[in-house]
Formats: structure tokens, sequence, C-alpha cells
């Protein structure tokens, strides 16, 4: 019996009573699934906490649900609607193209462009060889006529091609020289390299351009009898500027394009501008055609553009700066932005259904493991009416989905300190790379991931899920400790989004008092901060419940509201580093990287920022003299002796994992306290690489002071407040001992005093002292 | 297991916050340095002051080091080769001040010296 | 610590004790812990003597075309080019080179082009006796390379190839005598009779088995021989027939005569290529290598339908024999007995076995040499055919594929020696020599197998109970520097083969795998012991290191 496996997803992350949900959803092994719909409240199997806990919701979306396989298409590429057949040329026509393959020899074809048809091999392509050599064919049906350049493709270096083909003589002359300068490749002028390879050949027979073939850039159109077309021999690396001429060109007018002299516009059939578009604010999915035919190419799977381009030349390290430097677009072939997938069922939200934390439950055959999904979808109000909202970190949620750093990352176990824990999920995912990867991971060609979006299977935005590396929940699971702390103290709270603050600004915030965060919402849009710092200054109360938060500047475009984009760059803790002029966002145009190098350090707003990282154990805090300054000793109220938060399901404390502290050089405001802060973490925590000017031996836990989590406390305009608990661990704290214990009691001190109206306690106490002690 | 220090509530207060916090840090790491502190491990300094240490004896050394530069430590060399402790200012534009009228013969001395003060200026706080 | 101290034990103190860390290890027995330093100022240079590698350019590369336009030429309407040549750019100098990887059509026109100005070289004296020797050579190599595509090709034992001939030519010879067929038709009713002897022979072949074949070809040819020799029809009294017609007009002078046999046999020899040629190359041959005697069961098994090639290639080849047989006869106006005779099948397969059985190029060499020692040092006397058989012995004893294998040979000899080499000279998992850093293209690694090499050997010495317990006391946490320096290692190590848990179920237990290091692949499980928690499997884990950096 074929093992049973199921996967899905929703369309939508967040959504309205009333509005409506379609979930889509790929079994193998079964044609029927049993769909529950659950709340969810507890996503920690710990034995320290109360484990897995769900409640059943009736609906009429639960029962037995028809299923069935669905494939993906991996890769991105971009496709071209040629209504009138004008790429299927039958006189003559020459193409180029500009290239910066990253896996020449990876041993499988590319294609870069063309309007060819692998199952019936019909047509014609520009590509590379498996073995690595740039290479044009043409089919007839039966057979398959090549011809192939001299010398082998380099890595990462720019080249200009093209092919000339004249049917009236059969022959096809391809062209190969090498357009790299000191700047845009991986190796400099200096290396003895003779790149160029012109080759003429007399093919055997005509292409035959049969109808209803795509002209594809950078992958060719396949099929397979189970799953029907399909994209496949993708391109992986850089392309510029594409453009099919009419007419055989000549060695000389070959040149003259590789010299970057645009065509005469009688000449071209079609030239996509790869530059067309680019603006303050990015540039979109189309690919525009400036020829005279106006065939525009939609992308597919987010091809990643505002690259660097074969003509940079180093000083403008910004596509805003130089657009016609910029024409790059990179190619990968086992990305994923959309799964594509048909819908199974839909839902409409009843209006009756508390705003809270969802999922559609899906069990086939053993129905534990891989057998079981759980499609995560957050409700928010129609009509708000709580003083208190919890705020989903769904854009962090997005950069870590599908992560699978313990099987592809060298660094994680020095990292970690222990060998990672597995699970069977954890290896058919990975080995099946369908659902794509996420922005810690990189792509074969070694390009960071820097597009993440929801519309796929998300593995680890589930209950039950632990990070295999460092064997505790991380994100959404340890999240729900949160959620279920707040449901066990009885609180009144909403849930919303960050799509949602980023969607609609600081409306959506207004309507709380108390709006709590996750365990760890590293990944911010300029929106999202905007609309938080506002709020604020208005009289809202935050309370930061994370590590490492604020930390990444992220961006959603209009048109794919569920993708985003990040650019990790040349400071932080990161898993990878652009290159040299990408750092900016094609989605919004601004500078990517972390918050603090764009001058609004996370301190600014929550207190505290990231400042060491480590695993293995956790540590409590301690209080500080400040705690008991009357302005906040109503904080630690109730809580014996001096530690906080001394047991939790991160490692046994509530200071661990990752960590953040007070610091006046980045911004904290001047009047924070520091409330209590936590010391003794071993030597596997490690300092932060952006706190770093040099390098020198133990900046370890136990030989450096700052590192440490703060807790931190500061007041704001009209009796706001902001609270931070500086800790990744502290949410996971709250569960232990059935909710009973010091991490737990502070929370709710900060909370019931938040959510009031008016003046918060110990507003009164601000004269200058006059000690008596 | 050691009995916990409170932190002090007889805190002055400090435009800067953290000074709380290093200076329990400093506390803690003093206690642990005084556990560790025998004969052996200045016989091991007094052997060999830089390069591999044990353990221990290198802890020690990085809470010296860590230690701010108003508590340091460093050798000025006299024109016939021999060397005098003197103790860091600390202030921006100030110079040091000679520590004693000690004289090491060599730098091996010197460093040493220096130590056997630092272990001094500890167990005095 | 000085040297005598080094690793003693002592008792460690946790210096996260003082902020009152949860979960024990406050004191742990502990070793001291030597200077890292030291292996490093131990081993200064490599334990074997070293030499400079390097070969030295001693023939000319040829250039890539760079900027200039290749106008690349196929065998037309094949779509194979003309030599197969692929662009690389050289490993030490990066300059772009053309490297010919099949030279075998450069070596074939130069013999073929040597073949035919041969008479211009021969010296006048021999001129007769070699162009004799030379058409002879001819066509003896034509038969030969059919015969190769029987017991090389389809590695179908048959002795009776000069038995088909014989019949041909005895049969045209009698057809051209008696009835007056005209030289042309000869070679067309060879190809006739060669086609009906072909399908007689082939069926037995499906059915007997190599030794068993070879015997009953054997006894075909002699079944000719007695018939023929004792045939009054066929000459039995002049010891052969004599008196067809011939291409070789009597009114052309000798001199004439014999250049124009010696070129009309080259001919031949360049159709029977042809044939070879297309025959091996193609499907047939393909399918024919692929079901070689003693595994059709396998062939049959893939699908490919053995028996029919078999058929077709006995077929095909005994028509071209009795093509050939036409045209001895056309050649030499008549055919002797002597065709048949046992000897002309042991020269025959001294022939095939001198050059390597298989190919077209080994029959020739074969045939060359042979026809050479028999035909022209004739003055050698008996001394020759010793001397063939000499050579053939020595090609059976000591080359594994002929002549034309005797490169392979050389190089699989100096792979195996190299081998041998190496592993007297190379220390496990130690660095790498100067050989074979030439085979190493990221040179970070180099350095990479040093270091990891010292770290081993120093890491070794930090193995003992006291850090083996106080890991399997608190495997996670803050450690001795001792199991830390330990543990750090292990953590950076490569990905491949590395070892993490699997959690079986959702509370446990776990089991130890293996990561693959390569994208894609997932881990495998090492061994089937299960580990109730986490702890004990991380302390598996820790062991199961231990042993692999203690055995490395």
């Amino acid at each position: 019996m074929a093992e049973q496996k199921i996967f899905g997803y929703g369309n939508n992350i967040s959504v309205k009573q009333g509005d409506e949900i379609t979930f889509h959803v790929n079994c193998d092994g079964a044609s029927t699934a049993e769909a529950q719909l659950v709340q969810l409240i507890h996503g920690d199997a710990h034995e320290a906490g109360p484990g897995h806990v769900e409640r059943e919701i009736d609906n009429p979306v639960n029962g037995t649900w028809e299923v069935k396989k669905q494939f993906t298409q991996l890769g991105n590429f971009y496709s071209v609607e040629d209504p009138s057949s004008c790429l299927a040329m039958e006189k003559a026509f020459s193409m180029t193209c500009f290239i910066w393959p990253t896996m020449p020899k990876k041993g499988t074809r590319q294609t870069i462009m063309g309007r060819w048809d692998t199952r019936n091999n019909t047509g014609y392509a520009l590509g590379i060889s498996p073995q690595g050599y740039l290479e044009f064919w043409v089919g007839d049906g039966e057979e398959v006529d090549y011809i192939t350049a001299e010398m082998p493709l380099l890595n990462k270096v720019w080249y200009a091609v093209g092919v000339a083909y004249d049917p009236s003589t059969n022959t096809a002359t391809l062209h190969q020289t090498g357009v790299l300068n000191r700047y845009n490749s991986l190796v400099g002028p200096v290396v003895p390299y003779e790149l160029d390879s012109h080759i003429q050949t007399r093919l055997r027979f005509h292409p035959d351009n049969k109808p209803g073939v795509p002209f594809m850039i950078g992958g060719a159109r396949d099929s397979h009898v189970l799953r029907g077309d399909f994209i496949n021999d993708l391109f992986a690396g850089k392309l510029d500027r594409p453009a099919v001429l009419s007419g055989a060109m000549s060695h000389a007018e070959f040149t003259e394009c590789a010299k970057g002299t645009r065509p005469a516009q009688a000449d071209l059939i079609a030239y996509w501008d790869t530059t067309e578009g680019l603006s303050e604010n990015g540039v979109g999915q189309t690919l525009i055609d400036t020829g005279p035919n106006g065939l525009d190419a939609e992308g597919h799977n987010h091809p990643v553009r505002c690259m660097t381009g074969w003509n940079w030349t180093g000083k403008a390290d910004c596509f805003r700066l130089a657009p016609e430097q910029y024409g790059g677009i990179e190619f990968h072939p086992d990305t994923v932005t959309d799964c594509k997938w048909e819908v199974t069922n839909r839902m409409t939200v009843p209006a009756d259904l508390p705003s809270g934390v969802y999922a559609i439950r899906l069990r086939v055959g053993p129905g534990e493991g891989i057998s079981e999904e759980y499609i995560v979808f957050f409700v928010r109000p129609r009509t708000p009416r709580a003083k208190l909202a919890f705020l989903v970190p769904t854009a962090s949620y997005l950069a870590y989905g599908n992560e699978s750093l313990s099987f592809d990352a060298h660094i994680i176990q020095p990292m970690t300190g222990q060998p990672p824990v597995v699970t069977d999920l954890d290896i058919e995912t990975y080995e099946h790379r369908e659902f794509g990867l996420s922005t810690y991971d990189t792509y074969e060609d070694g390009a960071g991931v820097c597009y993440s979006s929801y519309l796929r299977p998300v593995i680890n935005m589930r209950p039950k899920y632990r990070m295999s590396s460092m064997n505790i929940t991380w994100q959404f699971p340890a999240d729900l400790s949160i959620v279920a702390w707040i449901d066990k103290m009885g609180y009144d709270c909403e849930f919303i989004t960050d799509e949602d603050v980023h969607r609609e600004g600081i409306d959506c915030l207004r309507p709380y008092k108390c709006v709590i965060t996750g365990t760890h919402p590293e990944y911010v849009s300029e929106r999202m901060l905007d609309a938080q710092e506002d709020w604020v200054q208005e009289g809202g109360r935050l309370i930061y419940m994370g590590g490492n938060g604020y930390y990444w500047c992220v961006g959603f475009s209009e048109d794919h509201p569920e993708c985003m984009e990040v650019r990790k760059l040349d400071s932080g803790m990161r898993a990878w580093a652009a290159r040299p002029g990408e750092h900016y966002l094609q989605t919004t145009g601004e500078k990517s990287g972390l918050w603090k190098n764009r001058g609004r350090a996370p301190q600014k707003l929550l207190g505290v920022g990231f400042i060491a990282e480590g695993f293995e154990t956790a540590m409590p805090f301690r209080k500080m003299p400040d705690s008991y300054h009357r302005t906040v000793s109503w904080i630690t109220e109730g809580i014996e002796g001096e530690l906080i938060g001394d047991c939790g399901l991160a490692y046994g404390g509530a200071a661990g994992v990752e960590l953040d502290k007070y610091d006046l050089t980045l911004g904290t405001p001047p009047h924070t306290k520091i409330i209590a802060s936590s010391g003794g973490h071993s030597d596997n925590y490690v300092l932060v690489t952006e706190e770093l000017l040099y390098a020198y031996a133990g900046l370890v836990g136990s030989l450096d002071y700052r590192i440490r989590a703060d807790v931190t406390y500061y007041t704001s305009w009209n009796h706001g407040a902001v609270f931070s608990t500086g800790s990744i661990g502290y949410g996971q704290a709250l569960p232990a001992n059935d909710f009973d214990n010091s991490a737990s009691k502070m929370l709710k001190n900060v909370v019931d005093a938040f959510i009031k109206e008016g003046a918060l306690p110990g507003s009164q106490w601000t004269l200058e002292e006059k000690q008596w002690r | 297991m050691t009995q916990l220090d409170e932190p002090s509530k007889d805190v002055p207060l400090v435009a800067d916050s953290e000074k709380h916090f290093y200076e329990y840090f400093n506390a803690k790491q003093r206690e642990y340095v005084k556990q560790v502190l025998n004969d052996d491990l200045i016989e091991e300094y007094r052997r060999k002051p830089l390069g591999h240490h044990s353990e221990p004896l290198e802890r020690t050394l990085a809470y010296f080091r860590r230690l701010p530069i108003s508590e340091q430590y460093a050798l000025k060399q006299s024109k016939d080769g021999t060397y005098r402790m003197i103790s860091m200012s600390g202030q921006r534009g100030v110079p040091p001040t000679y520590v004693s009228d000690e004289v090491f013969q060599t730098l091996h001395d010197g460093y040493f010296g220096i130590f056997m003060r630092q272990i001094k200026d500890m167990t005095e706080k | 610590m000085s040297e005598a101290n080094e690793n003693k034990e002592y008792t460690w103190i946790n210096p996260l004790g003082v902020w009152g860390a949860k979960g024990g290890n406050y004191e742990v027995t502990s070793n001291q812990v030597s200077d890292p330093s030291d292996v490093w100022r131990k081993n200064t240079g490599y334990k074997v003597p070293t030499s400079k590698v390097g070969r030295l350019k001693h023939y000319h590369i040829w250039d890539n075309h760079n900027e200039k336009l290749w106008k690349r030429l196929r065998w037309w309407p094949t779509r194979r080019h003309l030599l197969h040549v692929k662009g690389i750019y050289n490993r030490k100098t990066l300059n772009a080179e053309k490297k010919i990887l099949d030279r075998r059509p450069i070596y074939w026109v130069i013999c073929m082009v040597i073949l035919f100005i041969g008479p211009l070289l021969f010296p006048s004296s021999m001129q007769s006796s070699l162009l004799t020797a030379g058409a002879t050579f001819g066509i003896f190599a034509a038969i030969n390379v059919c015969w190769t595509l029987i017991i090389g090709t389809a590695s179908i034992f048959s002795l009776a190839t000069y038995a088909v001939v014989g019949v041909a030519a005895f049969l045209t010879s009698w057809l051209s005598i008696n009835f007056g067929m005209p030289w042309f038709s000869l070679p067309l009713i060879g190809a006739a009779i060669g086609f009906a002897m072909g399908g007689l022979i082939a069926l037995p072949a499906l059915r007997l088995d190599g030794f068993y074949y070879a015997l009953l070809t054997l006894g075909l040819n002699e079944l000719c021989r007695v018939y023929f020799t004792t045939s009054q029809e066929f000459g039995s009294a002049s010891g052969g027939l004599y008196g067809a017609d011939s291409y070789l007009s009597e009114s052309w002078s000798p001199a004439v005569q014999s250049h124009a046999s010696y070129y009309i046999a080259l001919m031949i020899l360049i159709g029977a290529l042809v044939l070879f040629r297309f025959v091996n190359g193609k499907r047939l041959g393909r399918i024919l290598r692929m079901a070689p005697e003693k595994r059709e069961a396998f062939a049959e098994a893939c699908g490919v339908d053995y028996k029919r090639a078999r058929i077709q290639i006995f077929i095909l080849t005994s028509a071209a024999l009795g093509l050939i047989g036409g045209l001895y006869t056309a050649h030499f106006r008549g055919v002797a007995f002597s065709i048949f005779s046992f000897d002309t099948v042991l020269l025959g397969l001294a022939m095939l076995t001198i050059g390597g059985i298989g190919k077209a190029e080994g029959a020739i060499l074969g045939t060359l040499v042979v026809v050479f020692l028999d035909r022209v040092m004739i003055e050698w006397g008996p001394m020759r055919h010793f001397l063939i058989g000499a050579l053939m012995l020595a090609s059976v004893l000591w080359l594994n594929n002929g002549y034309f294998g005797i490169k392979q040979q050389f190089n699989a000899w100096r792979d195996k020696k190299r081998g041998e080499w190496r592993s007297t000279r190379t220390e496990k998992g130690g660095e790498a020599l100067p050989e074979e850093a030439t085979e190493i293209d990221d040179k970070d690694d180099l350095y990479f197998r040093r270091y990891d090499k010292m770290q081993r050997d120093y890491l070794k010495t930090l193995i003992t109970p006291e850090i083996i317990a106080e890991h399997k006391a608190k495997p996670l946490g803050q450690h001795s520097e001792a199991l830390e320096r330990v543990l750090l290692y292990f953590r950076r190590a490569k990905m491949e083969d590395k070892y993490a848990l699997h959690r079986v179920g959702p509370d446990g237990p776990f089991k130890i795998i293996a990561f693959s290091g390569v994208r894609g692949v997932s881990p495998r499980v090492v061994e089937d012991k299960e580990y109730p928690t986490e702890e004990a499997g991380y302390h598996g884990v820790f062991m199961r290191r231990v042993h692999d950096l203690l055995e490395s």
C-alpha cells in the first residue's frame, strides 16, 4: 500500500467572520480525508506544559472530503502570450540575450528562451546543454538537431549569447562572447579566460513550429501522462534583455548587440527590456516588451528582479540610481511561491465564530505524522470589541516557512550545540522538496531565498511541530503557548495579523488598548512599524513578548500580498548575504537588511534589541534595582523572591534562545527602566555579529556581560506604554506548572494594567528622590 | 551551591541603567574567580604569562581584562630597559600614574607583577 | 601547565555555578587540557619523502577559435561532426584548449593514406612481391573484418568464415569456367551463395554454446574441404579451379595488373570496413554487444530480440563473405583448395588474436603482421610460422585485448600501481600529498585536511573516561574545557555522515541517523537501537562520534 500523506494550504491567512476561505489539498495514498474545524489553544508537547490542546468546532465543512494528488510547478520563468504567433517564425530569425549562469554544469538541460515542446520534440530553443555548453536546437517532431558552442560556459560570468538561423540555407550560427568586467562577475579580468565561441553549421531539417506551444523565457514546456503539461529544463542564473530579431544577424551585428546597442526597432520581433518599469518603488512581475508587437511576458513564482545586469559598473549600488545597469533577473529552478493547486473545499467563516486561531484538521490513514495536516488560519473580528489583541507575526512565519537547516546548514550543529532531532515529516518534505524553501535556506545554486509565501503547505506553521535543529517549538507552535495563557487567564482577546497591520495601518490597531506580540516577530515592514509607533503615541500599550524582534526590513507587493520579500545583507545574524548592488527590495524599492542599519533599531520602539543567541539551556530573570521603584514596582507585585521565570518549555527557563537588551546608544528611550535581567548563560550563547566591531576571544555567555535578556518598561504620550520581555523563551515559560509561575504572574500584572483606560499605575511617583537611605 | 547575592537596593540613580547590571555581573565573576584562585594557578601564570592557559586561569584573566579601563594596569619601560607598573586613568586626556616604586627587571616579571596586583585589587573588593 | 601535568585530572568548577544555574554539574572531575598548538609544533613536515609533480607538455595542443567563426562540417547527412572535439579550460593555466576526444579518425586517415601511397614507397626490387602481398592483405583483411563482426561484435565463436568464402569462390569459379559468367556477376552470385550458407549456419548458433559451435563450424569447414578436394568437378586433380573471368585484363602489363590488383584489394577492404562501421556502430551491433554468449537471458529480460539479431548478422556477414568470395575468384581467376585448409583458418585466427578481437583495426593489424611474415619474409623459412605462433601466444598471454587494447591495459595497470604506491605513502585520513593535490580543484580543501588531521590527533588525547562521564551526566549546557573542545569539533564536522536523532513517535523513542551531505538526499538510519529519552540519545550520538574519532 502506498504511503499515505496529506498536505494543504488556504488561500488566505487572515479572514473575518463572513469571509470565504478556500482550501487546497494534496493527498497521496487515499482518495478521501476526514476534515474537522478546530480551534487551536496550545501546540507544544513538552511534558512541563499542558500538551497539545484543541477544541473541535461544529461546521458544515467537517466530514469527508474528496482529495487527490496535486502537482506543484517548481522554478520561476516567464511565459509569453502570443495570440498572433509572431514568435513562430518561418523565415530567418535571430535571438540574443545576456546570461550569467550559476549552474552550467548542473547535468540537465537548461532553456534560456525558446518555443520548445519537450514531449513532442518540436520547435526551437536556445539554452545550455547538460555538459555545460551553449546550445541551439530545433526539432521537427521526429528528431532533434543541435549546434553546440566550443567553450564551456563558466559559473557566474556574464556572457552575450546569440543565434542566427537562416532556413533557406538551413545554416545556424551560434555566438558566445564574454562581457565580464571588473565588478559584474565572480572572477575579474586578470583571469586569462578566453570566453568567445562562434560556430556555424548546417542543420539537417527545419524546426516545426506547432501551434499552441508557448514561448518561454527560462524554461520549456513538457508533458507527463499523470501530471499534464508543466514547465521543465529550467534555467539557473541571471538573464538580461532577451530579444528576438527578424533576419539572420551577421557576426558584426552580434558584436554590436554584445556592446549593448539596442537593435533597430524595425529589426525586432520582441525585445524584453528588463530595465523597463524599474522605479522608486520597485517593479512588478511583468516583463515588458518594448518591441513593435507588445508581447509582454508574465512571471511565475517570482523571478527576482532589481539584480545587477551585464553592464553594471559597480558605482551605482542601487537600482534606483542607475536602472539601466539593473536589467538582471535571477532564476531558480527550485523555487515556488504559489502551488496553484485546485480548490478542494471552501468555507464561509461563521458570523458567530469568535476571533482566534483556527485550523482545518485533515487526517488520512493512521492520522499522525505525515498523514495528518492542519491548515492554519486566523479569524479576525468583523467588529472589534475587546480591549486586548494578539498580533500574530505571520511575516515571521513566512520567513521560516519549511526551513531545512538541520539537513543543509553546516553551521547549525555548532550553533545549537546539539544534534538535531528530526521526524518523518521533516524527512518527507526534505526529500520531496515541492513545497519550497524558507528565507533561511539557499537555492540549489547557492543564492539566498528572498521570497516566501503562504500559498503552499508550510509544515512548521502547524501545532505540535518542533524545530528539529533546536528541539523546541518555534514561531507558530511556540506562540500558541501565549494563546493558551490568554485563554487560561480568561481574557477577552481578539486576533490580528501582520498582514492586516501592513494593509490597514493604524486603523487595525486603534480599537485596542493593549496588543501582545508573538515570541519572535522578527520580520516587519515599514508600514507595520509606522502603525505601531503611531498607535503607541495615541495611547496604545504594546507588550513585546519576544526576542530578536523587529529586526529585518521586509516588503509586500500590492499584487501579491501573500508573498513576502526580504534581502539579507552584510550585517546581522543571517543565513545568507545578498550580492553587492542587490540590496534593495523589488516590491518596495527600499533597502532591506536590518532595521538597525536603516536608522530604526528595535530599541527605539521596544526599548530592547537583539544582543545574543544560544541554545541547550535557559536561565531565569532576576529583579534589577529599578524594579523596586514605585513607578514600576506594580509590575513585579506578588512575585516571591528575586527570580522570575525559572521554569519553561524552552530549555527550562524564561530567558533563553534569543535575547534582547537595553541600549541607550541604539535609541532606547532614556527614561526606560530595566525591571529584570537574566544572567549566567552558558558559553553556547554568543554575541550577535552586528554588535561586533572587532571580534575577540570570549564573546560568550560566561564571559561577556552583554549576553542577557532585559525586561524593560517605558511610557509614551497619552498614557501609552511599551513593556518588553526581551526573550523568546518567555512565551514558552508561561504554561509551566499549569500556568502558575512567576513569569505568568508578571505578565498578568502588566496585561491587567494595560487593558484599563486612563493613567497607568505608578504614574504619580515622578518627583525627584530625596533619599534617607 | 553558593549563596546568591541580592542585587543592591541602595544604588544611586544612574543615567544608563546598564551600569547596574555591569556591576552585578562583575560581582558574580569575582565569586567564581575566588573559587578557583589558588597557588597552582598563580604558579601556572608565573611560568607562562602568554599563550595557552588552563580554563580556570583563562577565565580569571578574562575577568581582569574586561574591567573598566580605570581599574586596569600597564607597564612603562624605563630608559635602562626595566619596567614599572602604571595605572590607567580611564578618563579621556588624563595620563596614567605610577602605582609604586617597584622595578621589574624583565617583561615577564612585569606581567606577573600586574597579575598579582589585580588579584590584590579583587580580594579587597 | 607543563608537559608533565598534561591531561592531569582536576576538579572543574562550573563558572555558571555562581549564577545558580539549574541542573547540577557545578563541580565535575575533568582533565587538564594541553596546548592545542603542540600538535602543530610537532608536525612540521610530511612523514614520507616528497618529490615534484608535473607533466611536461610534449605535444601540441590546439587553441580554440576565439573570436573567429568556426564553420563546423558534419558527416552529411548525419549529425556527427568530423572529429569529436571538446573545448576545455586548462586546469593549470585556464588557457582555452581544444581536446580531441577521439583521435582514431585521424589515425585511420593517416593509415589509409600510407596504404594508398604505399606502392610509391616500396623498394623497387621488392615491388611486385609487395604488391601481391598487398593485394592478399587487402582481401584477407576484408575477410577478417567481416569475421570480426561475428567473433567480436556478436561474440559467436564461428570458424566457418573461410568455408563460406571458399564455397562461394569455388562455385563462382565453376560457374565462370563452365558457363562463362562475366566477372561482374560473380560477386553477386557469391553474395547469394553466402546468403544461403549464412542461413544454414545461423540456426545452430542459436542453440549451441561457444565451444561446441566452434567444433561444428570446424566440422563444416572440414566437410567442405573434403568435398571440394575429392570432387572432380572442382578440380581435385589440379588442386583447385582456374580460369575464371577477372576484371584484371590479360592485356594489361604485369606492372599495371599488380598495381590494379593492389588498389582493388584495398577498395574491397574499405568496403568491408564500411560494412563493419554500419553494422557495429548502429542498432544491430548494439543489440549484439548487449547479448554476448552466456548473457542471453539478461538481454532477453531487457526485451532485446537477440535471436533475430544473431540470424541477421550471420546472414549479412555471410552474404558479405560470399561477395568477397566472388571477388576473390574474379581477382585471382580461380581458387585453390588451400582456402579450406586448417592452417588457413588458424592463420586467420592468428590475425584476429594479434590485433585484438572485436575491433576492425585489430583485424587489419593482425592481417598485416601475418601476411607480412607469411608472404614477404619468405627467406625466414619455417621460422616465420613459429614467429606468428609466438606473437599470437604473447598477445593472448600478456595483452588483455590484443594490440589495440594496450593503452587501456597500461592505464589500468598504472592506476593499480598508483593505488598501491599511495596506500604505502598516505596516512589514513591524513594530509594530501603533492600528487593528490593535483586532483583537487578547491585548494581550501587541502588545508582543511591538514587542519583536521592535527585536530583529530590532538583531540584523541583529550578523550578520557572522565569527560565521557561528564557528558553522560549532562549532555547539554556548560561543560569543562576538555569536553567542550571535543564537542565543538564534533559539531563543526561536515554534513556528510553527521549524526542526528530521529524521533520515531510523538514522545520518542529516538534513533540515531546520519545526514547524507547531499542536497535533497534524506538521512539514513545508522542502527536499530532505540533510546528512550533525548538525553540518552544525545549521549549515544556522542559515544558514536568518540568512537569514529578514535578510529580515524
